[in-house]
């Protein structure tokens, strides 16, 4: 029978890292609290015996947000046969508060001590037998990103599973409490698995209301109980939950003071402090953030990844589309199907794997932000400004997220608790610049601005701007109004980027992003050049006659007033629903784009008959804000748990796509 | 004759990524197709043993 092992720790104290360590697995690692919301499982490494599961972070197991409840719920219903509670030792006081609640759920628990590596840096000292002494439960330094104590950490665990019962010390508490503890014990004796009592209890002093409505007691034990909660409360002049709380870190601060021996500082500040005062100044913050993400941009779209373009396009147009073509009219295919092999499968599919390289290149550097700390400071920046407008920092966290993919970004706002929040998040989340309209927005800025570093990054920019103002927007509505969720975030300590994780993470966005190519691309490129090779009647006939012409026409007198009203773009705008990547095969198949290398006059001589370059932008800037893909929407309905509220956030986001191409459109032909 | 045989290559290949997506939706694997290794969020539904 497996065993199963629960990962449990404050948020960014490294349970994923050690996850990955353990399993084998290449779990998302974010450098910000927050990345698990769901537990995710996988077998030990080398042993398929053992489960491991890792747990959402948490730092109590009070129901109050939806990670502490994953996890609570697990832990109760679950029962797993071990606990190994992840400590950040750089911060062990705060971290043992939630040790201490672990132990009282009557599991056994492992500690392990992670990023000891970072405290022994620092000069601290933990006396780690002192520390497993005083907490009954065996202490297992380690390092997540090192591997050190790894071994060891699996070896006792191992060890402690054989042994099947918790020897763990529960935190004693002030005089008061532990009388009214021992009495609602009592009345709670055969109700609950005798080694849940004192968790049990402790709840029901907290008037826990989830605790309260499980057990499910009767009205006159719960007066009793109540009774008993308000003789301390009036004793103490303090609530119950203040007073649990209180009592724990008096607890955990004498076990602290033996065990934990801080370097003495060299000066006030640590060098991340130092960094952050100019990283997250009030006036320096925002430009800087713009600089760096102006800089990514230019070396991702402009410079370095630009150089591979070439390569990619004499892969796909001389070597595989002529010889293809050549060998399937050497074998007597038709024309029309060596056309849809050519023109429709290798062109669609070529000319959206062409920007592979570039968009590695972005996540590189994307990821690199993020393991260094870096963009967990944007959060914050992003907090104060957002607040100021209504809106929480919660919300930018997803939005963080969104420049990967809309779609784990949008299931990521469940982590708001405040309805209206969540479902504004959900709404806004699209406007940041995913992964897959970066293709998009190489291919324009190759033909109409190669020499302009800034055009690109803008689109950053203006996505985080129409945040700000559609928040100001919404909140000002009566569906949305309210105050901001407040938002409390730990920044971690800035350290050099673990190259492998970096790595690891840009491989896996450039493979999914082949893999799309491979399936929803060539499927989708496939039936757009179908229907743009036949007529209604099933004819083959001239593009102009065919059945995407003509749905084309139909929608392309929407897009006039926005500068690009033909039915080529029109139709490019319509399959983009289906994944944005398509807007380029789109353009690949119908406009029959070759060389799509930055600033080559053969494809500004395609694209230019569609565009100029004011129009080239508004379509940029209607391809940001126009409703997600169809993966996105459907995570959008998923999160929303309403059709009318996915319509209406279609609705507002291409509305808000329309208008703002519209002013672009409009504003820059006076202008250029 | 050229014209069945790279036909039935041709569509065959569509069908079959057609079928795998469908089935992969259904298992509840992926619905972004932006891969669950990189994200944090996706593919809950999945009990993954590596």
């Amino acid at each position: 029978m497996a065993h199963t092992i629960a990962l449990a720790g404050n948020p960014n104290s490294g349970k994923t890292s050690l996850f990955n360590e353990l399993t084998g697995s290449t779990q998302y690692v974010g450098n910000w609290p927050g990345v698990t919301v769901e537990k995710k499982e996988g077998h030990l490494k080398h042993d398929k015996r053992y489960l491991i599961v890792d747990l959402p972070g948490i730092y109590s197991l009070s129901p109050y947000t939806l990670e502490e409840v994953v996890t609570r719920d697990y832990l109760l219903d679950g029962r797993p046969d071990l606990i190994i509670d992840v400590v950040d030792s750089t911060n062990l006081e705060r971290n043992l508060y939630l040790t201490t609640q672990l132990i009282e759920t009557g599991i056994p628990v492992v500690i392990a001590l992670n990023m000891m590596d970072i405290t022994e840096k620092r000069g601290d000292v933990i006396d780690v037998l002192a520390l497993s002494h005083s907490l009954g439960c065996p202490v297992v330094p380690t390092s997540a990103v090192t591997r050190d104590g790894l071994k060891e950490l699996v070896r006792v665990a191992l060890q402690m599973i054989e042994k099947a019962q918790s020897v763990a010390k529960t935190a004693t508490f002030s005089k008061p409490v532990e009388y009214a503890l021992g009495k609602i014990g009592a009345f709670l004796e055969g109700s609950v698995p005798p080694e849940t009592l004192r968790w049990y209890a402790i709840k029901l002093f907290e008037r826990d209301g989830k605790v309260l409505a499980r057990l499910n007691l009767g009205e006159t034990r719960l007066q009793e109980i109540e009774t008993i909660i308000l003789q301390v409360e009036s004793e103490t002049d303090d609530a119950s939950e203040g007073l649990v709380t209180n009592d724990r870190y008096e607890y955990l601060s004498a076990i602290t003071m033996r065990t934990h021996r801080q370097a003495k500082k060299k000066g006030n500040l640590s060098a991340s402090d130092r960094i952050d005062r100019v990283v997250t100044n009030r006036w320096l913050a925002l430009p800087l953030f713009f600089l760096l993400m102006w800089g990514i941009y230019y070396i991702a779209i402009q410079s370095v990844g630009d150089l591979f373009i070439g390569w990619i396009e004499w892969l796909f147009v001389d070597l595989i589309g002529a010889n293809v073509a050549l060998g399937l009219s050497m074998i007597g295919t038709s024309p029309w199907l060596t056309g849809l092999v050519v023109d429709g499968i290798i062109a669609g599919v070529g000319s959206v794997l062409t920007f592979v390289p570039q968009m590695m290149i972005l996540f590189f550097f994307l990821s690199l932000m993020e393991d260094c700390g870096y963009m967990a400071r944007v959060a914050f920046i992003m907090d104060r400004i957002f607040r100021k407008f209504g809106l929480s920092g919660k919300s930018f966290i997803p939005m963080l997220i969104g420049t990967g993919c809309s779609v784990p970004a949008i299931m990521a706002s469940r982590t708001i608790e405040n309805q209206r929040d969540r479902r504004m998040t959900v709404m806004l989340t699209p406007f940041i610049p995913c992964g897959a309209k970066l293709p998009v927005f190489a291919l324009l800025v190759g033909a109409f601005f190669p020499n302009s570093a800034w055009i690109a990054s803008s689109m950053y920019l203006v996505g985080i701007i129409a945040v700000i103002l559609s928040g100001i927007v919404l909140k000002k509505t009566k569906a949305f109004a309210g105050d901001p969720a407040p938002f409390v975030m730990e920044l971690p300590a800035y350290h050099m980027p673990r190259m492998k994780g970096v790595f690891i993470h840009m491989w896996e966005r450039g493979k999914q992003f082949i893999k799309k190519a491979g399936t929803i691309i060539a499927v989708a490129s496939a039936a757009i050049w179908i229907l743009q090779s036949t007529s209604w009647s099933f004819q083959l006939v001239e593009t102009q006659q065919s059945i995407l012409a003509s749905l084309g026409r139909l929608i392309a007198p929407l897009f006039v007033p926005l500068g690009f009203g033909t039915w080529e773009v029109a139709v490019a705008t319509i399959t983009g629903l289906l994944a944005k990547e398509t807007i380029v095969a789109t353009f690949g198949i119908v406009l029959g784009l070759g060389n799509v290398a930055e600033g080559d006059p053969n494809l500004l001589a395609s694209i230019g008959t569609f565009f100029t370059p004011v129009s080239a932008y508004a379509f940029m800037v209607f391809t940001l804000f126009a409703a997600p893909c169809a993966a996105a929407i459907g995570a959008t309905r998923r999160e929303m748990q309403s059709a009318r509220w996915t319509w209406a956030a279609i609705l507002f986001q291409t509305g808000i796509a329309y208008a703002a191409a519209l002013l672009v459109y409009q504003i820059g032909s006076l202008i250029f | 004759m050229a014209n069945i045989i790279v036909g039935i290559i041709v569509f065959g290949s569509l069908g079959l990524i057609i079928r795998s997506m469908v089935s992969s939706k259904h298992k509840g694997k992926t619905g972004c197709h932006s891969g669950c290794g990189t994200c944090p969020f996706a593919c809950e539904k999945k009990t993954e043993s590596r």
